[in-house]
């Protein structure tokens, strides 16, 4: 009997008096494929700030692997495991590729402190890398300046970071936001390719991402938890479909479906 | 597999190729050139350490301080106090004027080091000027506007004895120009150097991956300061006298015009700018110092507007040039 | 008892008096930081520059004093306009080391060209004779000219307040120093303002390098030499706040008059070490944040 990866109980959050996250309770067990998705405003990049330490809840527990984490920064719950990636790409731009995942490899490994011996002699973690290059499909871009490369590229390399972090628990905070069309297939396929010892939350506003990865989902609303559960379960509830889909959520519900 | 090793580390391109070697050439020459100016030339020398100090922090950790000369003054006024009260060993007194830059730094940066921009540059003018007033003020200590003069050290190693033409400081001071040179060097090559260059780029994520920030920042911190307390206690030595100018305003923002002169982002940058501006202030030396300043401010503005990166952008720019011509040659 | 209160009238009016000048030099730089984020070590070259035409323009010109204060005043305001659209429009999007740079740069420049045109020794005082005279105020004697900047000063400050509260320009510079980004979606053109909010500021800057003679004299190396205070002042405000600037300077000339007044020989480094704390305070998790 494990216990699961990521507990989340009885989460709140009030800027005010106006509560962005109310009573949110979320498990995801090890090696789970979640989804969070929500029309806009409903709080979920509010409530992957909470669960990654960038914002301070004001009631509930958050536990990782059975630990409870709920008032440990950001940074040590990257260090237990607990990773994620941003809307909006924070990179390092004059950098390379190679060097923007080369950092956190080895700030993970705890090499960082290390001013003796040159970079290009860290052979273990410049195998990390290029493994992790390969996986992305960023081989080719590897000596380039981040500043550089295409946008659809730029998000693969906030995944590498993530990856490279050695996470447990990812929480994918919209990872093709911005993305042109032509390049989604490109992320799809490097999510599908992460190993299933990683737990991941994704959340996303494209239904046909969303029905492709997610094994399970949530719906939030207005901060609350509406809908949890399998997909045809969470898809088929008629208070998803009023309360957040719609009748034009609904078609583009549809046509997800279809393409999926 | 040659894979050029810049593609690791942007700090590791130097490896003592051609251009590497001629550098290094260069002060060997200027013994044997110019003997009978080899006090100025240590000088030179010390500039260029200490310009290499400032740029290790402001090249690849991005920390943008005008108060560098505050460990510089403390290095020279602690060797030169160890010579008065007769502590004369050369190489332990010098390190002991870096060792004790280094524990300012070191008390200091925790607090300093969150700070950025502005603030960062407030606190490290006004800790320059704090530096200089106490020097100022304790004359009992420092000999305020006198200075400390008369500073004897025994010969290096026992063996060289300090001449008046200046050969054994030359040869000293280059010594630990290069010591200093390839610690540096190999500092900012390694994953330390990059995660500094990670902190310049992007703090809050570098904070975010686990990072810790203040803690590399007040690490670099702390080694720059020591060797800027190394040049300090040199030219405590080469020249027997430690003055109020060690600490000033203006040594601190002239380190940063002689870094801008050779090039940011280099560690061959302070060394190209603080000689380049030594010399090129000495050949001007007829000149009022208001022309010498205008021609300065001049080049700060001409060099901002443009966009260029000094000497070594300029060196760069022509290399990438001939190898660039060299390659549409090639088939 | 007698000298108490002596000392205290002395320090009260040298000290807002000084307060006054420091507070006129440096809320140009508090608004234009506030509204660009933008490092301008040169700012104090304005007040330089203001007090060194006001002088030139009683001595060789025969001007009266007072119409040359506005006279100055004015020609620096405009010349900065010139330098803003031609120079400091090109570092707003640079970093904190090219304005650095740049900005320390132009102060060379211009402490060079102030000792080819004026020489560099301190340019003799043109202030009038019927400041010098003192009227007996407290039991102490008290130059004129003192209480000629207290009055300066208030003015200025009772026309910025009128200026910020009453006005189409205030209400959009205050708009601007407090979201930038949201103040130009509003319809504000940003640019434009800042323009005439950097021409208001040296132009005050150039006031308080004329008016302030008596305690700030003129030499070459003046934009370096009071560099410290205004950057204190500034750094003391918050960074852009207009309001505070004006209780900061004169706190800082009155604490900066008392300690000179009182520990003559160690008084120039209370102020400094003021400062220094109160930053270190202000920083996230400092340890002398978590005593207060």
């Amino acid at each position: 009997m494990t216990e699961p990866a990521l507990v989340v109980r009885s989460l709140c959050k009030n800027y005010g008096g106006f509560a962005v996250t109310r009573n949110v309770d979320l498990e995801l067990p090890r090696g789970a494929r979640h989804a969070l998705i929500g029309p806009n405003g409903a709080g979920k990049t509010t409530l992957v700030g909470l669960i990654s330490g960038a914002i301070a809840a004001n009631s509930g527990t958050i536990e990782l692997f059975g630990r409870d984490i709920t008032t440990i920064s950001a940074a040590q719950r990257v260090k237990q495991g607990l990773v994620r990636t941003f809307q909006v790409n924070s990179l390092f731009p004059r950098l390379s590729v190679f060097q923007n995942i080369f950092l956190a490899c080895s700030e993970a490994r705890g090499i960082s402190q290390r001013m003796l011996g040159r970079t290009s002699g860290q052979k273990p973690i410049i195998g990390q890398v290029e493994a992790i290059l390969e996986l992305l499909g960023l081989s080719a871009d590897a000596g380039r300046p981040v500043a550089t490369i295409a946008y659809g590229r730029q998000r693969l390399v906030e995944l590498g970071i993530a990856l490279a972090l050695e996470p447990r628990v990812l929480l994918l905070d919209e990872p093709a936001a911005g993305v042109p069309s032509v390049e989604v297939p490109l992320l799809i396929n490097a999510i599908d390719r992460l190993g299933e010892d990683i737990t991941i939350l994704l959340i996303e506003h494209d239904m046909q991402i969303v029905q492709r990865f997610a094994r399970t989902m949530t719906v939030l609303a207005e901060g609350q938890v509406i809908a949890s559960g399998a997909p045809d379960v969470v898809m088929a509830s008629e208070q998803v479909r009023s309360v957040y889909l719609g009748k034009s959520g609904h078609q583009r519900f549809e046509s997800g479906k279809a393409h999926a | 597999m040659s894979v050029d090793r810049a593609f690791y580390n942007a700090a590791e391109r130097n490896r003592f190729g051609l251009l590497e070697i001629l550098f290094w050439l260069c002060p060997i020459a200027a013994f044997f050139l110019f003997p009978t100016s080899l006090s100025f030339a240590t000088h030179v020398l010390i500039m260029a350490l200490f310009a290499m100090s400032l740029g290790l922090i402001l090249s690849f950790a991005g920390i943008v301080t005008l108060g560098h000369a505050a460990f510089f003054g403390l290095g020279a006024y602690v060797t030169a106090l160890l010579s008065l009260a007769g502590y004369q060993e050369p190489i332990t007194a010098t390190f002991l004027g870096g060792a004790a830059a280094a524990v300012l730094a070191l008390i200091i940066g925790p607090l300093l080091l969150r700070l950025t921009g502005l603030p960062l540059m407030m606190v490290t003018l006004a800790l320059g000027a704090v530096m200089f007033e106490a020097a100022n003020k304790l004359g009992w200590i420092t000999g305020g506007e006198n200075g400390l003069g008369d500073l004897r050290y025994q010969p290096v190693l026992g063996i060289f004895r300090w001449s008046i033409y200046g050969q054994t400081a030359y040869f000293y001071t280059l010594a630990w120009l290069f010591a200093l040179f390839l610690l540096t060097r190999s500092l900012v090559a390694s994953p330390f150097g990059l995660a500094l260059q990670g902190i310049r780029e992007n703090p809050l994520r570098m904070n975010l991956i686990g990072a810790p920030v203040t803690g590399h920042l007040v690490r670099v911190y702390t080694i720059s300061a020591f060797i800027a307390g190394i040049a300090g206690a040199l030219s405590a030595q080469a020249t027997g006298f430690v003055g109020l100018d060690v600490l000033s305003v203006d040594l601190s923002i002239n380190a940063l015009v002689m870094l801008v002169l050779g090039g940011v982002g280099n560690i061959y940058g302070g060394l190209v700018g603080g000689a380049l501006y030594i010399v090129l202030r000495n050949l001007a030396s007829d000149w009022n110092p208001y022309h010498w300043m205008f021609v300065i401010g001049a080049f700060l503005v001409v060099v901002v507007l443009l966009g260029q990166n000094g000497v070594i952008g300029i060196v760069e720019r022509l290399t990438s040039l001939i190898s660039g011509k060299r390659k549409e040659t090639s088939p | 008892m007698d000298y108490l209160v002596s000392s205290l009238t002395f320090i009260a009016i040298y000290g807002v008096s000084y307060g006054m000048v420091i507070f006129l030099i440096s809320i140009g730089l508090v608004i234009t930081m506030g509204l660009m984020r933008v490092i301008n070590l040169a700012h104090g070259a304005f007040a330089a520059i203001g007090g060194y035409l006001c002088t030139a323009l009683v001595s060789s010109y025969k001007l009266n004093f007072y119409l040359a204060v506005v006279v100055a005043t004015l020609s620096v305001a405009l010349l900065s306009l010139i330098v803003e659209r031609g120079i400091y429009r090109q570092i707003y999007r640079k970093s904190e080391l090219d304005q650095v740079l740049l900005t320390i740069g132009l102060a060379f420049i211009t402490v060079a060209s102030l000792n080819f045109l004026f020489g560099p020794n301190v340019v003799p005082s043109q202030l009038p004779a019927d400041l010098s005279g003192t009227v007996e105020l407290l039991g102490r004697d008290v130059q004129m000219y003192r209480l000629f900047v207290v009055a300066v000063g208030l003015v200025v400050v009772v026309a910025l307040w009128a200026l910020f509260n009453w006005t189409m320009f205030g209400a959009s510079l205050r708009a601007a120093v407090d979201n930038p980004s949201m103040a130009q979606a509003a319809g504000i053109d940003v640019s434009r303002l800042f323009t005439l909010a950097f021409a208001l500021g040296s132009g005050l800057a150039a006031l308080g390098g004329a008016v302030g003679y008596g305690m700030l004299p003129l030499e070459p190396l003046y934009p370096f030499k009071y560099l410290i205070i205004i950057m204190i002042v500034v750094a003391l405000s918050g960074f852009g706040n207009m309001r505070s600037a004006a209780a900061v300077s004169i706190a800082v000339g009155v604490v900066d008059t008392a300690g000179r007044y009182f520990f003559p020989t160690y008084g120039a480094f209370i102020i400094y070490v003021f400062v220094i704390l109160y930053l270190l305070a202000q920083i996230e998790g400092s340890p002398l944040r978590r005593k207060s």
